[in-house]
Order: C-alpha cells, then structure tokens, then sequence
C-alpha cells in the first residue's frame, strides 16, 4: 500500500477506455483465430510462416491484455469485499486500501496496453519520410490576440516544456517575446527525443482557454486562443564553399606586377559566385590571411543564409499550420471553471486540467487521435481494396 | 637593432625586438596624430607618381608599424585613447616599445619623405603564412611568388617520389621559397638555398632558423647552379624567381623598388631573360629525371619566350601558369 506515491497516469476518460475494449477484444478473437488456424493441417509454408510471425507479434499484446483483465478482475472483487464488510471496520478499511492500489494498477496497466496497442512505424512512416526518422521538432506558440491570449499561450508554452521533461525528452528554448502582463506573445522551442514528432504532431492548431483572466476584474469568463505549431527540424545546416564557385580578385590594378611593385596592399575579394555574395578584406598583412579571413567570412554568411532560409520555410509552413486564427477552427478547449479539457477532433473529455497544465495526460489525447487516425488510414485503405 | 653574422649586420625585425624603451602615452599619440595627418596628406600624388602607396595604404602602414613597436596596446585602445583630452591623458604613465619613439620617427620619416619601403623600416616582410625579416639587400618577397610554393606541390602530389629529394632555390634572398618548399617536404627531403649576395645568405640563415629549418635548409654562396656541380643529375627540383626584369624597365620602377631594393635582384639584362636562360641551361644538367622546374617570370611574353627555349631543352610538359592577376606568371617543365 503506498499513499504517498502520486498518480503515475491520469485517469483514462471513458470514451478511450470504450474504443480500448474493442481493440482488445478484436485481437484476442484474432489470436485465438490464428492460433487455432495454425493446427490445422496442410498449410503451404510461407503462408505458415506468415501466419506464425502474426501471431508471435499478438502473443505480447495479448499477454499485458490478460494481465489487465486480471487486474480489473481483481478490482472488482475488491469493491465487492468493502460492500460485504461494512460492518467490519478493519476488514473494510483493508479491503478500502487494497482496491486503492488495485485501481491504480488498473490504470497503469491500461496505460501500457493503450501504447503498445498504437501501431507505430506503419501509420508514422506512411505519410511521411521526415517524421519516421524525426528525433527534433520545432513548437512554436501564438499567443496573439490581447493580454489573456498571450497569458494562455505561456501556459501551453510551460505545459509542453513539462509534458517533454516527463518524457525525458530535451526542451531547449529557442526565444520568447513576452508582453507587459508576463504572457507570451510568440514562443518558440526546439524539442528533441525518441519519436517527439509523432507525439507532438497533433498539437498543431488553435488551442481555446475559457476562465476568467488574471486581468479581469469582474469576473467574467472569456474566451481566448493560442495558436501551437509543430514542426520537423530538418537536418543540420550544412555549408560548401566549392573551388569552382568562388572568385578571388586581389586588386591589382594592372601593369606589370611581380618583381616590380612593392606594396603593402594585400586586399583580397571573394565573390561566391552561385549567391553573389562579395566578401572584400584588407586588414591582414599578408594575401594569405586576407584570404583566410575573407573564406571563413564568407562561410559566417552562407551559413546565416542557409539558416534564415531554413527558418522561413518552417516559418512558411507555420503560416499554413496556423492560417487564421479563426475561433471555430479550435481543435481543443481548455475549460478551467469546469476543469476539463476537451479535444474536438476525437470527442474526449480529461477532467484533470490541472494535471493537463502540468504535462500529464496530453498522451490521451495523443493516442487517441493516432487511434483515429491509423483507423481513418485502414478504412480508406479497405475501401480502395474493396 | 642588429647583430652580426659574419661580416653582415643582420637587422632585428622591431615585432622581435624586446619592449625595453618607453615614452610618455601622450607624446606617442600626439606623434601618431601627427603622422595620420602627413600620411593623408599625401592622398593620391604617389601613386600617381609612379604607382607608390596612397594615403590609406600608409595609414594602415602606420598602424601595423605601432603593432609591431608598441607593447601592449592595440589598434582598439590607441583609437580610444585618442578622444581623450591631452591633459587627462597625462595621468597614463609610461607605454613600452620595442623601438623608440625616436626611432619610430625616424622610420616613419623616412618611409614618406624618401620611399623607404615599409618592410624595411619594421625589418619584417608578411608573406604566405609566414613572418620573415627582411632588411636592405634583400628583395622583400611578392605575393605572386606564393603561387611557386603551390606548383611544387602539385608537382610533389603527381610523384611522391620527388618530396623524398634534394630541391634547390636559385637567388634565395630572404629564403622565402627555400622556407615554403622546406614546409612542404616536411622532413622527407632536403633543400639548397643559392645566393650570390653574402647578405642573402646571412638573412635566408636567419629565417630559416625563425622556423626551426635550419637542418633542412643548407646555404650555399655563388651564382645559380654553379656552386652545384657535384648534384649534377640529382636534384628533384628547382625553385626560382630570378631577377628579370629588362634593364631598360628599371628607371621606371617605383620609388619603394628602384630607389631602395638591391637592383641584383631585380635586373634581368637586356629583355630580362638573362638569369632565366642561364637556370634553363643549368637544369639541363643538375635535374634527375622527371626533376621538376618552376620559374617566375615577368609574364605574358617572357613567359612564352622561357616556354620556348626549354621546348628545344630535354623538358616536357612544359605549362605556362597564370597568376591571381591573370598574367602568364609561370613556366613549369619536368626534365625527361
């Protein structure tokens, strides 16, 4: 019995818990169905070894949905102990503490379930070559829109650095504008770990809050939002100075040169000839460190090129994410008078804000919606096979 | 300051030299106000003259001049000290240098009064990525003359062979190419430095010390492959940027060369090829098989000339280079 330990999961809202329960029983029945297919006699072997790969692969799912089913089992016994025992202090309080614990292994155990049940590589790599292979991905907060808008935005803002530090995943500022009234006005981090692309993808778009501001003085409720955009980071930004692409004058005004001039003078110019950039030095002392010195300025602003390029790209691809702020375009309320939050896109409803706002049970939300999807993708995938 | 080698007094370039002398802060800037003002004055009427420096060459020569003498405070502090009112200025003390303020004078004096080049008046010539010092008697090295160091390794690159042989610079002078071509074999061979003048000979030592090279560079007094005679078929390469221009060019030459760098460096008779021609016969003798040669020349036509007389010499592969200028600079061959 351990009191003192906090929840691990939040509780999972009914509504997954329904779409959980016929999941499992569809792959119980299907590893039943192959387990009992496999002795029949007389199947060509590559089809056998097909069938046996299957149902090696259910064997672990069906294993933690046995144990999860035993646990509710237990449960259940456990809540029918404390009914019987009322008279019974001690018996009931036993009983009370052992349905406690029980109960929260329930859920932890349909937390584990839930994940290993989400098929990942297949639905992730199906769309997109980047966000297989994306370990880094960019968020990026607007929190345009008035004080309370921005106030929101800095909460989002701090409850994915949370939701990333309870996944071990690193969550490196990248910059914030902040208004008078402490909120964000823009907001944006880098986000690096296992998979954080897959995970956070579904973040994008515009978040509603409904309470009463800090600000407001009579109390009213308002609606605000806030915009979050994820991105893929692409690779590192990598420079090359080619040979052929490059220019170097050394100012030399003509004439005869060599042995007859003595100068001081040993400015160098490279001009780089695929973006037109002219990097002209002269304070060296010698051609050599001109030269140096004018390459690796050159390479500086390149490298600044490639950057801001990148950068507008994502910030072109952040526009299309964001697009108008528009209200109705909401993929999730935040309602903190009634302490829920609701993601639209799914129709499930956590009633624990507050450990929303402190990055618990944002996984919910995101299995949910890989659930959705992945079932949108077979459905269209039956109909083009039909 | 000076040291003898020999019977030479070899200069001590004034980076080299210790911060022993000192002078009030406010004297020192008021000399180098003094200074900017001559030194702009000047704007264009040298370069115009005869393609001497103009004023913001000087000015930065001023600059590199106080970085070579003045110990401790560099371009930045010198401009910041500069706003200051003279009278607070006076509480600074003492600044330290490496030559005097009287020196200093004097050098700077005579670098815009009579053209003395700006390398020998700090005895220290920047070239490629090295620090040599240079004095009167030596040709203060060119920046196209870089461009031999880069053809003698690409030749090494196409025979590795030839970087495990003795190369020779003919007419060292400050022992640039000797010390550029030294680097390159790095050990593996070994290099001859010739030179007539007993000054280049003791400066060349010098420098080839300043870069630990004095193992792998030998010295030798006399006149092109003369001295050589014992290496005859033996060398893998040789190295020259010999005097040539026309003699008939040399009045014309700028102030900072004609009037102040030894003219043995820079006369190469009656159509410059003098010197040239003589080191094409001599590599007839003193370079081994597939021995590499790479010679500097006054360009475009003397290039073509020097081309043409290896051309009927036991040499192939002959190629005329172009320099950063885009002039045929260079004649390279490998002896047959």
């Amino acid at each position: 019995m351990d009191f003192l330990s906090p929840d691990k999961h939040a509780p999972i809202p009914d509504d997954i818990l329904r779409i959980l329960e016929k999941r499992m029983i569809s792959i119980e029945d299907r590893h039943a169905c192959l387990s009992k297919a496999l002795l029949e006699p007389g199947i060509a072997s590559d089809e056998l070894i097909k069938m046996n790969k299957e149902l090696r692969k259910l064997d672990y799912s069906v294993d933690m949905i046995k144990a999860l089913r035993a646990k509710e089992k237990e449960v259940i016994g456990l809540k029918e102990l404390v009914k019987e025992s009322v008279e019974d202090e001690e018996m009931r309080r036993l009983a009370s503490g052992e349905l406690q614990t029980a109960t929260r292994e329930v859920r932890d155990a349909q937390h584990d379930v839930l994940l290993k049940l989400i098929p990942k590589d297949e639905a992730d790599s199906r769309g997109c070559i980047l966000e297989a292979s994306c370990l880094i991905c960019f968020i990026y907060l607007l929190g345009a829109g008035g004080d309370e808008a921005s106030i929101f935005a800095s909460d989002l803002f701090k409850m994915y650095e949370k939701y990333a530090a309870n996944n071990s995943w690193r969550f490196e500022v990248l910059s914030i504008t902040t208004t008078d009234t402490r909120g964000y006005k823009e907001a944006s981090a880098v986000i690096s770990g296992d998979d954080v692309y897959g995970a956070l993808k579904f973040e994008s778009g515009v978040h509603r809050v409904q309470r009463v501001p800090v600000t407001e003085k009579a109390g009213r409720i308002h609606t605000s939002t806030a915009s979050v955009a994820i991105l893929p980071e692409a690779n590192e930004v990598d420079v090359e100075i080619r040979n052929d692409e490059i220019k170097i004058d050394t100012y030399r005004a003509g004439g005869a040169g060599g042995q007859h001039v003595n100068t001081t003078c040993s400015a160098v110019r490279v001009t780089h000839a695929p973006t037109g950039i002219v990097v002209a030095i002269q304070d060296e002392r010698s051609q050599h460190k001109n030269k140096a010195k004018a390459l690796s300025i050159l390479y500086a602003r390149l490298y600044e090129l490639e950057r801001s390029r990148a950068a507008a790209s994502r910030s072109e691809l952040r526009q299309d994410q964001i697009g108008s702020s528009d209200r109705s375009e909401r993929i999730r309320t935040y309602n903190f008078p009634q302490g829920r939050v609701t993601d639209h896109r799914v129709g499930v409803t956590q009633h624990s804000i507050e450990q929303i706002m402190e990055g618990i049970g944002l996984e919910i939300f995101v299995n949910a919606l890989k659930m959705q999807h992945e079932a949108s993708a077979l459905a269209s995938l039956k109909a083009a096979a039909a | 300051m000076a040291v003898l080698r020999g019977s030479v007094e070899l200069v001590i370039p004034i980076c080299e030299r210790p911060a022993s002398k000192s002078t009030p802060l406010a004297k020192l800037l008021r000399w180098r106000s003094q200074s900017r003002h001559k030194a702009s004055s000047i704007s264009t009427a040298l370069s115009e003259l005869d393609g001497g420096p103009d004023s913001s060459e000087l000015l930065t020569e001023l600059e590199w001049l106080l970085d070579d003498a003045v110990e401790k405070c560099g371009r930045g502090d010198r401009d910041d000290l500069d706003q200051e009112r003279n009278d607070t200025l006076a509480g600074h003390g003492e600044i330290f240098l490496r030559a005097s303020l009287e020196e200093l004078e004097q050098g700077w004096k005579e670098r815009i009064d009579r053209r003395r080049p700006f390398q020998y008046v700090t005895g220290s010539s920047h070239w490629r990525d090295l620090v040599l010092g240079v004095q009167e008697g030596v040709l203060i090295p060119r920046p196209e003359t870089k461009q031999l160091i880069d053809l003698a390794a690409a030749a090494m690159d196409g025979n590795s062979e030839l970087a495990r042989g003795v190369w020779v610079d003919l007419g060292t002078g400050s022992g640039a190419i000797a010390i550029g071509i030294a680097r390159l074999l790095d050990g593996r061979g070994s290099v001859i430095a010739v030179d007539a003048s007993e000054v280049a000979i003791a400066v060349a030592e010098a420098n080839a010390r300043r870069y630990k090279l004095q193992e792998a560079v030998t010295l030798v007094k006399g006149s092109w492959l003369t001295p050589l005679r014992d290496e005859a078929g033996k060398l893998s390469g040789i190295v020259s940027n010999p005097p040539y221009i026309p003699s008939r060019n040399l009045g014309r030459l700028q102030a900072e060369v004609g009037k102040h760098e030894p003219i043995c460096a820079l006369d190469g008779g009656v159509d410059g090829i003098d010197h040239l021609a003589e080191i094409c016969q001599g590599a007839c003798w003193a370079l081994k098989s597939g021995g590499f040669l790479a010679l500097e020349t006054d360009g475009g036509e003397q290039a073509q000339t020097v081309a043409k007389i290896l051309s009927d010499k036991p040499f192939e592969d002959i190629k005329v280079v172009k320099d950063f200028a885009e002039m045929s600079r260079f004649v390279t061959a490998f002896h047959t």
